[in-house]
């Protein structure tokens, strides 16, 4: 869908005359929107920032136009291409309830752990958890553990690592327990000091009385709950996602929040082959608080990568029922070398719901990749490809099409000619 | 899963025949075992023992140049290849070609030898030997034989061994004053199509005096493009001629070349890409031999 539209909108820009991020500057949705599930998308509750990603794209895109127009050659045509795209977070649509619950446990030393259902399979997750933790009761991120147990026996429902939401959900309901866990301690270090919780205040690691020099660490405070009290702090919150189902007449408000990215792609395509290099892809995207930045410039790169194989060669071939390419030996993936230069602008328009304002970063840039690199083909061809993948094979077909050869008619190629 | 087989440790190459020649059709030599392994892993080949030729020290790279041969044993490696001083100096499209393939692991495994018995139609190494008209040694328990690369590969997934026969070795004949190209385009994990051009300088440093044009991966098994060659034979050795040159050898192998329409591309685009990688590789050779005279 993504691929369709942008290659749409492309199209439609073209057609009136206008600089295609022109074009959608003018389209884009601005807060107060309401799509096309007639979900509101009000100030308050969203941050909607397409356009600040096309405003942040623009430089990239005038540095694209200058390459272009450096090296066009008999045998290579470059195109610059651009693309916007959302990606919904939250996965509420089939289960009825986007939830996720964590549990904050205060240990003897002062530290804690926080036991939540994430799979992490490599996105990070767990660590941006830890963050939150971490920074919300004062403590060094390696104070923080994560019970990454995968036994569903013993870790409370987590809803799945899916529709970009575990950052969002899960990471909401770690929030809400390490907020639980910050007025546990503030109650704790009041019994302690005699004093009012509200005199108190936490700083690294210990409850400070307000105003004075009085500390209580948080091993001590743990010592004394368990010991004296005798109840280890332990808090458990759940989070369920302010989202409501889709209706018979698909009206709802499924998603919690939305990403938002623009892409703006560089190509060079060999007019004899029809192969289409990938010179450069910048992506602008908003994940709301980029809670660690290294994590969500990974996760971006993933995308890329992923989005470049959707667009150039991933294509399972069908015939009577049968995968001819069920292996990796046939099925073509991207290779470290059809990998342009990644470029990612990071932008962090907080989410007023989002865990300390975060989005997500797990899957929005993949969406207008295809789209933006057949907009630069289109750019440097004028040629439009309807089909993915933009196989080499496909884009010198549309070629010959399009300067009415016959493929067999054995002309001398376009490099010897110009020679 | 690789169903049971028996490991031999064969200690002369004689000794390795004999065992091959017992095992008949159940027995095949385990070299790098970078395609054996895949095969026996996929069940598409079962093998009830595996002659494991690595302890015999064949696997010398080696320049004779009294013979003004490049030696390359059967169980030298394609990082072997590429990393060797003799090869870099006397026949440095070896070396670049060997660099290209597969991955550093295949390539610290995989073997050239093996890669020819092996006879897969999209290898380079295949292509590559009968561009450079490459002679292989092949044994057999007490006898030896050598084959001309291009008898070697029979068929797709053929070669040209019979039974209790290994190959022993590959020879590869350097003639002075040659200048080569070789480039391949991929659309998969292998190279849908590849070309490869040698171009030899006459003695008076003005003409062609021969050339030699392979085209691999669009057939069962590499061919020689004769018309090609023909056109750049005598040919004289000006920068104004090459892109005509490069154009006629393109449009004859287009012409030569067989190609069936697979997951690689249909015949048509095969055809195009072999037009476009012969014009290529002869230009490059062109100029390369070009620069071979500037620079002597």
């Amino acid at each position: 869908v993504g691929f369709a539209r942008e290659s749409l909108l492309d199209e439609l820009a073209g057609r009136v005359g206008c600089d295609p991020l022109d074009f959608r500057l003018r389209n884009a949705w601005q807060a107060g929107v309401v799509n096309c599930t007639g979900q509101h998308l009000d100030a308050e509750h969203h941050s909607v920032t397409i356009r600040e990603t096309l405003q942040s794209a623009r430089a990239a895109l005038d540095r694209a136009e200058e390459w272009r127009e450096a090296g066009a050659t008999s045998r290579h045509r470059r195109g610059v291409g651009v693309a916007s795209g959302h990606q919904s977070v939250g996965g509420g649509v089939w289960t009825g309830a986007d939830t996720a619950a964590a549990l904050v446990k205060l240990n003897l030393d002062g530290s804690v752990t926080v036991t939540v259902g994430v799979a992490d399979v490599g996105q990070g997750t767990s660590t941006a958890l830890r963050q939150i933790v971490a920074d919300l009761l004062r403590l060094p991120a390696d104070a923080v553990a994560l019970s990454l147990q995968k036994e569903t026996d013993v870790v409370p429902f987590h809803g799945g690592a899916s529709a970009s939401r575990q950052l969002f959900t899960s990471g909401n309901a770690v929030r809400l327990a390490a907020e639980s866990m910050q007025r546990e301690l503030l109650r704790i270090a009041a019994e302690l000091l005699e004093a009012d919780p509200a005199d108190l205040e936490l700083e690294a690691g210990a409850v400070r009385v307000r105003g004075t020099a009085i500390t209580r660490p948080f091993r001590e405070l743990a010592l004394f709950a368990t010991n004296k009290l005798g109840e280890q702090p332990i808090v458990r919150e759940a989070f369920r996602a302010p989202v409501r189902m889709l209706d018979a007449q698909l009206q709802g408000a499924p998603f919690q929040s939305f990403d938002y990215v623009t892409q703006v792609a560089e190509v060079d395509v060999d007019l004899d082959t029809g192969e289409v290099r990938l010179h450069r892809l910048v992506t602008v995207e908003d994940v709301g608080t980029a809670i660690n930045p290294m994590i969500v410039e990974g996760q971006i790169d993933g995308c890329v990568a992923q989005g470049v194989g959707f667009a150039l060669f991933e294509q399972i071939h069908v015939e009577h029922g049968h995968v001819l390419n069920p292996f990796l030996f046939d099925y073509r993936i991207p290779r470290m070398e059809d990998l342009p230069c990644f470029e990612s602008v990071i932008l962090e328009y907080p989410d007023p719901r989002g865990p300390l304002g975060a989005k997500a970063a797990g899957e929005a840039a993949i969406v207008p990749a295809a789209a933006a690199i057949a907009n630069a083909v289109h750019d440097a061809l004028g040629v439009r490809m309807t089909r993915l993948p933009l196989s080499s094979e496909r884009i010198w077909r549309a070629m010959q099409d399009a300067n009415g050869l016959r493929p067999e008619s054995a002309q001398p190629l376009l490099s010897v000619r110009d020679r | 899963m690789i169903r049971e087989f028996a490991l031999h440790r064969p200690t002369s190459v004689d000794d390795a025949c004999t065992m091959l020649e017992r095992g008949a059709d159940d027995a095949t030599v385990y070299a790098g075992g970078t395609e054996l392994l895949l095969v026996l892993k996929l069940g598409l080949a079962h093998y009830a023992h595996l002659v494991d030729i690595k302890p015999l020290g064949l696997d010398r790279v080696a320049y004779d140049g009294t013979m003004r041969i490049l030696h390359i044993g059967a169980t030298a490696t394609h990082r072997q290849v590429e990393r060797s001083p003799a090869v870099r100096r006397h026949c440095p499209i070896l070396a670049e070609v060997a660099h290209s393939i597969g991955n550093i692991r295949v390539r610290a495994t995989g073997t050239v030898g093996g890669n020819l018995c092996f006879a897969e139609p999209h290898s380079d190494v295949g292509a590559l030997v009968v561009l450079l008209d490459g002679r292989l040694h092949v044994a057999g328990a007490g006898r030896r034989r050598t084959v001309e690369a291009g008898a070697f590969l029979l068929d797709e997934f053929t070669n040209g061994l019979d039974a209790g026969e290994m190959l022993e070795g590959i020879d590869v004949p350097i003639t002075p004053r040659c200048a080569m190209a070789y480039q391949k385009y991929g659309m998969l994990e292998r190279p849908s199509v590849s070309a490869g051009c040698c171009v030899q300088v006459a003695e008076d440093r003005q003409t062609v005096e021969g050339a030699r044009s392979v085209v691999g991966c669009v057939g069962p098994v590499p061919i020689l493009v004769g018309d090609a060659a023909a056109i750049l034979r005598d040919a004289p050795l000006d920068p104004r001629c090459f892109g005509d040159l490069a154009g006629e050898a393109g449009l004859a192998a287009r012409q030569a070349c067989e190609p069936m329409s697979d997951l690689h591309g249909s015949a048509e685009y095969k055809r195009q890409i072999t037009e476009v990688l012969v014009a290529r590789t002869v230009s490059t050779s062109l100029e390369r031999a070009g620069e071979l005279v500037r620079g002597a």
